[in-house]
């Protein structure tokens, strides 16, 4: 049996009553026979639960793969550097410097950096997403400063042919720091390349979303004029 | 949020003597007149998902309905309510509730275990070296007993610990190895930076879960958890190493050194924990406004709500009707 729906006006009960589509509000309507008064026929509860619960998926959705892309990129673009330090003391890991490294190091994965950057956080100033990617990747490089700094404390005689591409940058040298934070400066001056791709991703997705919109308005008006 | 009652609110406010108005398609929309209350919960825009708290809501005079209008994409939003669900609904969201209850409980406890079992990791671990002091000293004084014969020492270990004991006696034991506290290895207790870290996530995470809680409720529900966890988890360390004579050593480094030790790293938990249940909900704003356009922000806009804060708000765009793409 469907579920009563009663004027709110004078208690007049509408559930029999066909609902018309009104075109401005765009909503499914029942007028009252007996006083005039204007209810909206709405979708029950547990279906605006669902809706609820897909929209809430959508958003958890997304924060996850953004943050899948923070890790992704923030990881490359820190180890790229760590090891391109390495790379730049003549002693050790020389052979890193290699074309390959380079090219993915410092043009591939800056490029794609810079596109997700631009079409990720188009909610956000432009400028202010790029100095705060900086300033945040910044960051992780002290916060792992700080952590070679309490491993030196806790074991000073640390084995030096277990040491990393990672102990290298964070060993207190103000000179490492430096180069540090001008490769990552320079990586973030490359990523700007990316923009035009990043310009073509939000194009392409507000395309898509557009012709979806058509889509589904054009699908909804046929089920109406249908009856 | 309680869409219910918060439509029950609209109404009320909008609820008037009935408009026998019939309805007429030349009605002025911009003559609606707008009723004295605002929307005070979650409801979300049918046409562009926006949260509409705070929006305004009017009688719209075409067919007298209550509606809201989205202020980002113009949409008519009705804010009618809803006949109430069955009583299984009702007995169903009980059942959920209930067993949402029973997990958070749980959780409570093993983040409680987690957080003593850390303190009292690094405490053990910064202690060490002063077992190690007395276990010497037993092995200089029962190998001298024995005439040198190691093997003899190590074929009757415990009962020459026994003897070492009784003999020696605690105090002599502290003072010929020269007090029990020299022999701690306080570099050990930067190890606590991890607990410490795990404390705030830990925090975090009950300050997300814990929306319904005020900032001095969750300080309260932390403080009483150590307090209670912390107390039963000593006194039962205190009762293990007092079951046999032989413990009498480490009881006295239990009750000495280990005891306040983790007593002040729980302190220090506490005190990450805290911050954490208190920047729990400004983080997680700030990631989700960072990483979300608004559009998918306002499905998460209970974030700001239980703080009483605004939501992101949307950019204005033009109205569906006059969107490029439409047929």
């Amino acid at each position: 049996m469907a579920m009563a729906h009663v004027c709110q006006s004078c208690g007049e009960e509408l559930s029999r009553r066909r609902a018309f589509h009104d075109a401005e509000y765009r909503l499914r309507l029942v007028i009252c026979p007996s006083c005039g008064q204007g209810e909206v026929r709405r979708r029950h509860p547990l279906v605006t639960l669902l809706r609820r619960v897909v929209r809430l998926n959508a958003a958890l959705e997304r924060l996850a793969l953004q943050s899948v892309a923070v890790l992704l990129f923030g990881t490359l673009a820190i180890s790229g550097t760590v090891l391109a330090v390495s790379a730049l003391e003549s002693s050790l890991h020389s052979e890193l410097a290699t074309t390959a490294f380079v090219l993915f190091y410092f043009v591939i994965v800056p490029i794609a950096m810079g596109a997700w950057l631009f079409a990720a956080f188009a909610h956000k100033p432009v400028l202010h997403v790029w100095i705060g990617w900086y300033l945040f990747m910044l960051a992780v490089l002290g916060l792992g400063y700080s952590f070679g700094v309490v491993i030196e404390v806790l074991d000073p005689d640390w084995d030096e042919t277990s040491a990393s591409n990672f102990r290298i940058v964070v060993q207190a040298s103000p000179a490492r720091a430096l180069i540090a934070t001008a490769l990552l400066l320079l990586m973030m001056i490359i990523a700007l390349g990316g923009i035009p791709l990043g310009l073509l991703a939000r194009w392409s997705t507000r395309r898509f979303r557009n012709w979806r919109w058509a889509f589904r308005r054009r699908r909804k008006r046929l089920e109406v004029q249908s009856g | 949020m309680n869409e219910r009652a918060h439509d029950n609110e609209t109404l009320s406010a909008g609820s008037g003597p009935p408009a026998p108005a019939a309805p007429s398609a030349t009605a002025a929309r911009s003559a609606s007149p707008t009723l004295p209350r605002a929307l005070a919960c979650d409801r979300f825009c049918r046409a562009c998902g926006a949260n509409l708290v705070g929006c305004a809501v009017e009688r719209e005079e075409k067919y007298r309905l209550l509606i809201a209008r989205c202020p980002h994409c113009g949409a008519v939003n009705p804010v009618q309510p809803y006949p109430r669900a069955g009583a299984w609904a009702e007995r169903w969201a009980m059942l959920l509730a209930g067993l949402w209850l029973v997990f958070l409980i749980a959780l409570a406890i093993a983040t409680d275990i987690a957080i003593v079992a850390g303190a009292f990791s690094v405490a053990i671990e910064a202690v060490w070296p002063v077992s190690e002091a007395i276990d010497a000293e037993f092995l200089a004084w029962s190998t001298q007993r024995a005439g040198g014969d190691t093997n003899a020492v190590y074929a009757n270990y415990w009962e020459e610990y026994d003897a070492f004991i009784r003999q020696i006696g605690r105090a002599n034991i502290v003072s010929r190895i020269g007090g029990l506290w020299r022999h701690v290895d306080f570099r050990t207790l930067a190890i606590a930076v991890i607990p410490l870290l795990g404390a705030f996530i830990m925090g975090t995470f009950w300050g997300l879960t814990l929306l319904g809680a005020s900032r001095r409720a969750r300080i309260i529900a932390c403080a009483i958890h150590f307090l209670a966890v912390g107390l039963v988890a000593m006194f039962m360390t205190w009762m293990i190493d007092s079951f046999s004579v032989r413990m009498e050593v480490h009881t006295l480094i239990s009750t000495r050194v280990t005891i306040p030790l983790t007593s002040g790293l729980l302190l220090l938990m506490l005190g990450s924990m805290i911050a954490g249940t208190l920047a729990g909900r400004p983080l997680a704003r700030l990631i989700v406004a960072t990483l979300l356009p608004p559009r998918l922000t306002a499905a998460l806009a209970i974030l700001w709500e239980v703080d009483g804060k605004c939501p992101p708000a949307m950019r204005p765009r033009s109205a569906p009707s006059n969107r490029s793409g439409s047929p």
